[in-house]
């Protein structure tokens, strides 16, 4: 059945790149989790979480899990949108080969997936320990996942380049 | 589909035709410029990655010196009611395994210890394999690089079970876990393994002479 969907890919490949946009901000500051234990509680969004492992000292490790949560999904959004959103109006908009080529190039840096296991890990190493409760923020984060998935299965690479040679010869 | 050179086969390279990188448009090469671009994509076309193999080498020795202190220098530090305990990652699976949570030691183990140990082991034996000029397993040989290149990612995840623990497990001295430096090490083993991946050029393997 997926392959029947392939033939408007450009369009869903819009869809989801717009709703995974929006969802995006909220799946980054509202809460993941929050931690209840001796009577006091801790909670924490993504970006606290490179907060944390800067506060700590391990400046490495938190641009690390920022680009490959944060800044590299982001630019993924956006360049699906805007490679799409240019496709779909067959306007030969600046820098579609670069952008789109860009765009493969960063794909295996976008860890989102690997980043839920481990939320998944920490809640069951947490669990025993401490009350665990849920946060909005964590909701829109297996939102933007589950968008950001759909969007890499549904994308026909060759069929964007080719539409991305037509639309660049088509205009004068 | 047979394995090993076929002398009446033409390859691309001798036919003068370059493939994309990128976006897979075959053009045919031209004469005098050593650096050609996609007419499609814009990107440098390249019949082989320049220096493939003495880059990848780089990362790989880089990947194999980082592994010792990822794996024996801790990973963080649990604060428990003022006691400190440093773990390391072996450590910490064994902490798994004494709970009983034998499923969730299994996969730890395997992202934090098996998969770089085998990315590093597999990409050198097929780095080996290319410069001793084996010619056997050809296929199995690509097909094991396409596996090394999708699990390598995974490892990253240690990472990610760190960077949530430290920031929720953040209660001052009752309890409190802050990373150790085997994270940073762990972390620069996993990219360089990923970068490894990329700078290796897989159609060395298919080279004849």
């Amino acid at each position: 059945m997926l392959f029947h969907v392939k033939r408007d890919s450009v369009e869903s490949a819009l869809i989801l790149s717009l709703t995974g946009l929006i969802l995006f901000v909220p799946a980054m500051v509202l809460p993941i989790m929050t931690l209840n234990a001796f009577g006091l509680e801790q909670s924490a969004n993504i970006l606290q979480w490179v907060s944390a492992l800067f506060r700590t000292g391990f400046y490495m490790v938190g641009i690390v899990v920022l680009l490959t949560v944060v800044v590299v999904p982001l630019l993924k959004l956006l360049l699906l949108f805007y490679v799409s959103m240019a496709i779909r109006m067959r306007a030969d908009w600046n820098n579609l080969g670069p952008t789109f080529r860009f765009y493969q190039r960063i794909d295996e840096w976008g860890m989102l997936e690997i980043c839920m296991l481990g939320i998944l890990i920490s809640i069951i190493k947490l669990k025993d320990l401490a009350q665990i409760s849920y946060g909005t923020g964590l909701f829109c984060f297996v939102l933007v996942l589950t968008i950001t998935l759909i969007a890499s299965v549904t994308l026909d690479e060759h069929k964007y380049w080719s539409s991305i040679k037509d639309v660049k010869s088509f205009s004068r | 589909m047979e394995e090993g050179m076929d002398k009446e086969r033409l390859t691309a390279r001798e036919a003068g035709l370059v493939n994309c990188l990128d976006c897979h448009l075959l053009t045919t090469k031209g004469n005098d410029t050593l650096k050609m671009h996609c007419p499609r994509c814009g990107a440098i076309l390249h019949p082989r990655k320049t220096n493939g193999m003495a880059r990848t080498w780089a990362l790989l020795i880089t990947s194999l010196i980082l592994l010792f202190p990822a794996n024996l220098l801790p990973i963080m530090t649990v604060t428990y009611l003022g006691g400190k305990e440093p773990n390391t990652i072996i450590e910490g699976i064994e902490h798994f395994v004494q709970s009983g949570d034998y499923f969730i030691a299994i996969i730890i183990f395997f992202a934090s210890i098996l998969v770089p140990i085998f990315k590093v082991v597999g990409i050198m034996l097929i780095m080996i394999s290319i410069q001793k000029k084996w010619q056997t397993w050809l296929k199995h040989r690509t097909l094991m690089f396409r596996v090394i290149k999708f699990i390598g990612r995974w490892s990253m995840l240690d990472i990610f079970v760190i960077a949530v623990m430290v920031a929720l497990v953040n209660l001052g001295t009752l309890t409190s876990i802050i990373p150790a430096p085997a994270a940073t090490y762990f972390a620069a083993v996993v990219i360089s393994t990923m970068l490894a991946s990329n700078t290796f050029d897989t159609r060395l393997i298919w080279e004849g002479d």
